[in-house]
């Protein structure tokens, strides 16, 4: 597969995936373009993998835990003055903004994790594969984040037992 | 209590938000091209210390080569903007006195150390990315430098000398073409050009420090500080240094400057960060409003707030080291912050201010 027909068909994927990994437009973009650029270099090989695509996805992941604190980008919060009133809330949009907080405050591997398995609907396995690390430590990620997360007990139990 | 169902849709909300795609490629091909050029330049660093080493061994051969013409450099390497090729021989009497690079080109200033009278002679390299325009050099008279078919303008324009004047400062210039492709131009500074020296004298002595002057192998340019890793997003645009008044200037981030601005380097539109580096004296004392904050690396250092209304964005960070005092200016506040300049400063390897040979080089990366 040539670079311009991988980009055309996965490059949104890409920048959704990143954009879940750190939370924000102005990382993911940075991280994707970081990313391709140095998969350009070594097309040649990455274009002959039987799934350029999961390559593509592991270097993100690869780079989003390794990214720096140097290289994020300062950002302003926008506080209630900024907007100029508080946005009206839904009844449950609440509740799912604090799992939003809760699910910035997870540690990279642990988030990653999730959005690998409940974005990209990977198996632990493939997870583990794509982590190189074992699937018990898959398992302990996702049990300690979903447990960050409040993540009621009952729909686990049920996801676990489907996995 | 939350649901996986909350956090799929929390998913899914988020990867709406995910960035436009557009500009993504082309920024990724770019960045595709800088690591190229980098492993190109690792490279070329290899073959210059092989042909070091070659030097040292065959000494007969070089001496044979060297009386056929000048050491060439590597063809087709980039440079950056920390590195340089452009210099002088060194047994020719010349010496190089400043030495600023730019994206794109490169300048020195050198003196004849053994002739008084004329202080200061001048060199622009333009790389070959730079898209010099010959058409004016190739009307003048058909010369040769160092072996190379070269030309000599006697009105030549040269662009960035307006001395505050609608058109450029016309003097003569002697250029010519490596065979890197890059384009040297020679000339003798405006203010030491010598009224009522007849022509013919004043082409001699250009045409004597031409064949001085030489595009070597790509090497470091060499400072009393040696910036360690930078934040992304701002890297080193220009680079000067300077022996004979130990002063070394870095600018990060920022426009490249225009090809006709060749004075000094300094700030462009967008320049995050400016570093400079000075010896102890009279023009490196701290302010009095300067608070004294942690020491750096070791050293004692100073922090100066931005006046309301001045370019410094964020303020001066000030650090004295080893006879130097070196300031670390966040030129814009939008691009740098206080932090990262007490950042960069800490990454930053300090060497004698008062002794070249412990210098480093300008940036480690």
């Amino acid at each position: 597969m040539r670079f311009e027909e991988f980009t055309a068909a996965r490059l949104p994927a890409l920048l959704r995936y990143a954009m879940l990994l750190s939370g924000d437009r102005e990382q993911a973009r940075d991280l994707v373009q970081e990313v391709l650029a140095r998969a350009l270099v070594k097309w040649g090989r990455i274009g002959a993998v039987e799934e350029p695509y999961a390559y593509v996805r592991r270097m993100v992941t690869n780079e989003f835990l390794s990214w720096r604190r140097r290289r994020r980008v300062p950002t302003v919060p926008l506080d209630e003055a900024t907007l100029g009133g508080r946005e009206p809330v839904v009844p449950d949009r609440e509740d799912r903004d604090d799992l939003r907080g809760m699910l910035a405050r997870l540690p990279r591997q642990q988030r990653a994790v999730l959005v690998l398995r409940y974005y990209e609907d990977l198996t632990d396995d493939e997870i583990a594969s794509a982590l190189r690390c074992r699937v018990g430590t898959v398992r302990g990620y996702a049990s300690r984040a979903l447990a960050a997360l409040r993540i009621e007990l009952a729909t686990m139990a049920i996801e676990e037992a489907n996995r | 209590m939350n649901t996986l169902e909350d956090l799929r849709r929390i998913f899914d909300e988020d990867a709406s938000a995910a960035p436009d795609p557009v500009g993504v490629v082309a920024a990724a091909e770019q960045g595709a091209t800088q690591i190229r050029r980098r492993r190109r330049a690792a490279v070329a660093t290899g073959v210059a210390v092989l042909v070091a080493a070659v030097a040292v061994a065959v000494p007969v051969a070089v001496q044979r080569h060297r009386a056929d013409g000048p050491m060439p450099a590597t063809v087709g390497v980039e440079r950056e903007q920390h590195q340089v090729t452009l210099g002088v021989d060194g047994p020719s009497g010349y010496a190089v006195t400043n030495q600023d690079s730019y994206e794109n080109l490169q300048r020195i200033l050198f003196r004849n150390a053994t002739e008084s009278r004329r202080l200061i002679a001048s060199a622009i390299a333009y790389d070959p990315s730079a898209g010099f325009d010959p058409t004016l050099l190739r009307r003048g008279e058909r010369t040769t430098v160092s072996g190379h078919e070269a030309w000599y303008v006697s009105d030549y324009p040269l662009n960035g000398y307006t001395f505050g004047q609608r058109t450029p400062m016309v003097i003569p210039a002697l250029g010519w073409q490596d065979p890197t492709g890059t384009w040297v131009l020679v000339y003798e500074l405006p203010n030491v050009v010598h009224p009522g020296d007849p022509e013919e004298s004043e082409r001699a002595r250009i045409q004597q420090d031409a064949q001085a002057v030489r595009i070597e192998a790509m090497h470091e340019m060499t400072a009393p500080i040696s910036l360690g890793p930078l934040p992304a997003g701002i890297p080193p645009m220009s680079t000067a240094s300077s022996d004979r008044r130990t002063k070394a200037t870095v600018m990060l981030g920022g426009k490249p400057a225009p090809l006709d601005a060749v004075w000094v380097v300094g700030p462009t539109q967008g320049t995050a960060v400016m570093i400079e580096a000075e010896p102890d004296g009279p023009n490196t004392q701290i302010p009095d409003k300067a608070a004294r904050v942690a020491p750096v690396a070791g050293y004692p250092a100073w922090f100066t707030k931005a006046t309301s209304g001045t370019a410094l964005g964020n303020g001066s960070l000030w650090v004295r080291a080893r006879g130097c005092t070196i300031t670390f200016s966040a030129w814009d506040r939008d691009l740098a912050s206080a932090k990262q300049l007490r950042e960069i400063a800490a990454a930053t390897k300090y060497a004698d201010c008062d002794n070249p040979a412990t210098w480093g080089p300008i940036v480690r990366g």
